[in-house]
């Protein structure tokens, strides 16, 4: 999975808001609020192509956590994001 | 993902978007910057300050206040040169910072409280420089046309 270069990602306060930019902005209206994991892994994603066991493992990297929360997460973010077309 | 400004303000605590239009130019461009947006309170918005109102067709509008009268606001976007009567019940939140590409620059900065009022105080120039620059691209373009 690889991040869509018409979204941006903004910290605002504690949380991590993700909005279009460009042609995008046109079709897609609103934003995607994220937690600090989902930035993290955001982050991930808009660099490089990735799969859900590569994230996993900067996940278990970054935090200490076990491999099943890690995959747990990893996999929900990643549905939230995929559900509202984020993908490339 | 379709919940209303409102909704998203009212839940949330904020809204951020992706501003569109060239009505506040050059500050924010056309689907390229972001503003984050809260909710008003009881307390008036200030000269200079950027509300979030919604007109009564609702359209959802965000320019400058460039006077605070009793129960209204007086309003223009940085790029356009009507003013426009706002009142107090229009105004569904405020502009706290914004992201100008990845320039991130908070409303209380004083630089750019420095900026917003240099660029209200110099609208009277703005409309014969407009005309100026447009009166150049014309002839720029009728004495080297494209191919």
């Amino acid at each position: 999975m690889q991040i869509n270069k018409d979204f941006t990602i903004q910290k605002v306060g504690a949380s991590y808001v993700a909005v279009p930019v460009g042609e995008t902005s046109k079709s897609f209206h609103g934003m995607v609020r994220l937690n600090e994991t989902g930035a993290f892994l955001w982050k991930l994603m808009a660099e490089k192509d990735c799969t859900e066991e590569e994230l996993v493992d900067a996940l278990l990297a970054e935090y200490e956590v076990e491999r099943e929360i890690a995959a747990r997460d990893v996999h929900r973010i990643v549905e939230q994001l995929a559900e509202n077309k984020i993908f490339i | 993902m379709s919940e209303s400004i409102e909704f998203q303000l009212a839940e949330n605590g904020y809204y951020v978007s992706t501003t569109v239009g060239v009505s506040m130019r050059p500050m924010l461009r056309n689907r390229r910057d972001r503003v984050i947006i809260t909710p008003v309170g009881e307390e008036r918005l200030s000269k200079w300050d950027l509300p979030l109102y919604r007109r009564p067709d609702g359209k959802y509008v965000l320019h400058r206040i460039i006077g605070v009268e009793d129960g209204y606001y007086v309003i223009r976007g940085d790029n356009t040169y009507a003013k426009e009567r706002v009142p107090d019940a229009w105004v569904l939140g405020v502009m706290t910072e914004f992201y100008r590409g990845n320039r991130h620059v908070m409303a209380d900065d004083k630089g750019y409280r420095r900026y917003a009022a240099f660029w209200q105080t110099i609208y009277p120039l703005r409309k014969p420089f407009h005309s100026v620059r447009m009166l150049a691209s014309r002839v720029k373009h009728k004495l080297f046309p494209k191919k």
